[in-house]
């Protein structure tokens, strides 16, 4: 008797589980044809599951009404079968992973001209900066190649080039010798980088007489109207109009 | 290896076309294509590694970055394309995942082809995509060709910047450049006599050394509506059979040196910059596994880079398709499930605002070439 009594009971759970399982198995199948994968097509409702569907009406349904719920899969299913089924599929096709980087500190960590004012240098900024000497080529469109670039410790004030750390570029005479001993650059209250620095200009090739560099003052020297790139702010100042290198640091 | 070294490996090329001619031109383009082939075939997975995909480590741990930015919880970036992350996050930058163009064997020769083609079949056809793109674009007869390839050779030899060839002359024309310069205003004129008096002299003309000088200058020609509409840059020496290098290494400085040239185009683009997209584009990925002598062989599906203000907000799209063993193309590649014409085709809907159904069927004789614009530029 009581298994009479049990048995529709019985049959109405199996029967709805069933059902469950059936549309939980037509939206993993339609997902697995798509970018958003639910993992094995079995029936079974896991996290895998709500994650593609979650995706997937996030992305390509962008309906509201529809929830990445277990209860909704009948009606999701309806959906996904439907007049729209082959522009949903199409759709479906990439699934976008956001860039979650933070634009305000990820730029800050990267730009280029690193901005010293508003540093107290007189207590000291201490950090290791990348630096360039890069030569603006005035007959080429304002193209410019490099003619230095290495890394510079920055140390209260005072920027300390280590012989290794850095290249030049330019043959001759041109190691990293000439910075490290030479070099007497300084970051002043400003936040200006100034001094005097050695340089080297001229390409010399294999077989050609080594040159030794010249000396320039490095000074804050921004034309009105002119532009360079990056807003670079540090000028060395050679003498030449045709000669426009700039130092650029990036901390 | 030095980056001396490195750099005296490389060589980099740029050539401009789409420049339009005034009272031939009936409507300026919208916007700027700037192509920059990576030219080896480019290794997707070191480059943008999958760090949420947990056959990543058993597949390639050798290979994968000590320290990739983590750009999402399941896509990481290699750090040496910090300038690209910057974008990224400002949401001018867009990266497509596990994606190729349709072609399956490992020739570079036949690869190259096809990526500048933009048809299924290798060497079947004279002309490229973005030609056609131009063509369609009722830029074409009023596009300029002008090849400028341009030799990196390092700190001790002479690079040069010349014309190669102009609507199928091996030698720059003096009096076409002359001619089309007078047609010209503002920056397209400057160029054009800049050309013209390279052709004049005979010499080797102004240097530009690095591929980020020339990315550089590139730009800065392309400001303005009568600037070329379109780009073509060269990074070679990405075939990285041995020794590729994780941390640092070959294959981390061509991506340092993407990095800069994708820097230098925007510095160069200037205000242009927001009408504008630089898209790599690559022959094809490299083997999932490390080879024996610390490289990777020719793979199949790799990762495309996108840049420009013409973008919409940052983000990886990937139709992703796994790493274990069974998922991957002939067992040993990552299979691509995008073929990469359709992102080549959103950057010309976005910049020239073409329909996609003609991009699709007259650029790159596809007529069921998915339309991915919406999905990266949206």
């Amino acid at each position: 008797m009581n298994n009479l009594r049990l048995s529709p009971v019985i049959l109405a759970v199996s029967l709805a589980v069933g059902a469950a399982q059936a549309d939980t198995r037509c939206v993993q199948e339609f997902l697995s044809r798509t970018a958003f994968d639910p993992g094995p097509v079995d029936g079974l409702w896991g996290r895998k599951t709500e994650g593609a569907l979650k995706g997937f009406l996030d992305q390509v349904v962008g309906d509201p009404s529809y929830r990445a719920e277990k209860s909704a899969t009948a009606e999701i299913c309806r959906l996904m079968s439907g007049p729209r089924s082959e522009e949903l599929l199409s759709a479906a096709s990439l699934r976008d992973y956001y860039v979650t980087l933070d634009p305000d500190s990820y730029v800050a960590a990267s730009t280029t001209a690193f901005d010293f004012s508003g540093v107290d240098v007189d207590t000291g900024y201490s950090g290791i900066c990348r630096f360039q000497i890069v030569r603006i080529l005035t007959l080429e469109n304002n193209a410019f190649d490099w003619l230095s670039r290495g890394t510079v410790e920055i140390e209260s004030g005072t920027l300390k080039f280590d012989k290794n750390s850095h290249e030049w570029r330019t043959g001759g005479l041109s190691d990293g010798t000439f910075l490290a001993k030479d070099a007497n650059l300084k970051i002043d209250r400003n936040g200006m980088v100034h001094g005097r620095m050695p340089y080297f200009n001229y390409v010399v090739g294999p077989g050609e007489a080594a040159r030794l560099p010249r000396y320039a003052e490095l000074s804050y020297k921004h034309e009105p109207g002119e532009e360079y790139p990056d807003g670079t702010s540090y000028f060395l100042d050679t003498g030449s109009p045709s000669q426009i290198p700039f130092f650029r640091l990036d901390c | 290896m030095q980056r001396r070294q490195f750099l005296g490996l490389g060589a980099a090329t740029a050539a401009l076309a789409g420049i339009p001619i005034h009272g031939y031109t009936r409507d300026l383009p919208a916007g700027k294509v700037v192509l920059i082939i990576l030219e080896g075939g480019m290794d997707g997975l070191t480059a943008v590694p999958p760090v949420g995909d947990p056959s990543l480590l058993q597949q390639r741990r050798s290979l994968v970055a000590t320290n990739p930015l983590k750009l999402n919880p399941f896509f990481g970036l290699h750090p040496r394309l910090s300038e690209f992350a910057g974008m990224l996050a400002l949401g001018e930058a867009a990266i497509v995942h596990a994606t190729s163009i349709p072609y399956v064997r490992r020739s570079h020769f036949e690869g190259q082809n096809l990526v500048e083609s933009g048809i299924r079949q290798p060497f079947a056809i004279k002309t490229g995509w973005l030609g056609r793109a131009l063509d369609e674009a009722r830029l074409s007869g009023r596009a300029l060709a002008v090849d400028t390839p341009l030799v990196i050779r390092g700190a001790k030899a002479y690079d040069n910047f010349y014309p190669s060839s102009i609507q199928h002359s091996s030698a720059p024309d003096s009096r076409l450049m002359g001619l089309l310069s007078t047609s010209h205003e503002a920056a397209a004129t400057d160029a054009f006599h800049k050309l013209k008096r390279i052709a004049d002299s005979g010499d080797r003309g102004p240097r530009v050394r690095d591929p980020e000088g020339l990315a550089f200058s590139t730009g800065r020609a392309m400001r303005g509506p009568e600037g070329p509409s379109v780009a073509v840059i060269r990074i070679p020496e990405f075939d990285t059979h041995a020794n590729q290098g994780v941390d640092d290494g070959l294959h981390p400085e061509l991506l340092a040196l993407l990095d800069r040239v994708l820097n230098s185009l925007k510095t160069g683009l200037g205000p242009e910059w927001k009408n504008a997209v630089a898209v790599t584009a690559t022959e094809f990925g490299r083997t999932i596994q490390e080879n024996g002598s610390r490289g990777t062989e020719h793979g199949y599906g790799s990762v495309g880079l996108l840049a420009g203000g013409l973008l919409g907000g940052g983000k990886v799209l990937a139709n992703w398709p796994g790493l274990r063993e069974k998922d991957l193309y002939d067992g040993r590649d990552l299979q691509s499930t995008l073929d990469y014409r359709s992102v080549f085709a959103a950057c010309v809907e976005a910049a020239f605002g073409l329909d996609h159904d003609l991009i699709a069927e007259r650029v790159f004789m596809e007529p069921k070439l998915a339309r991915t614009h919406d999905r990266i530029f949206g």
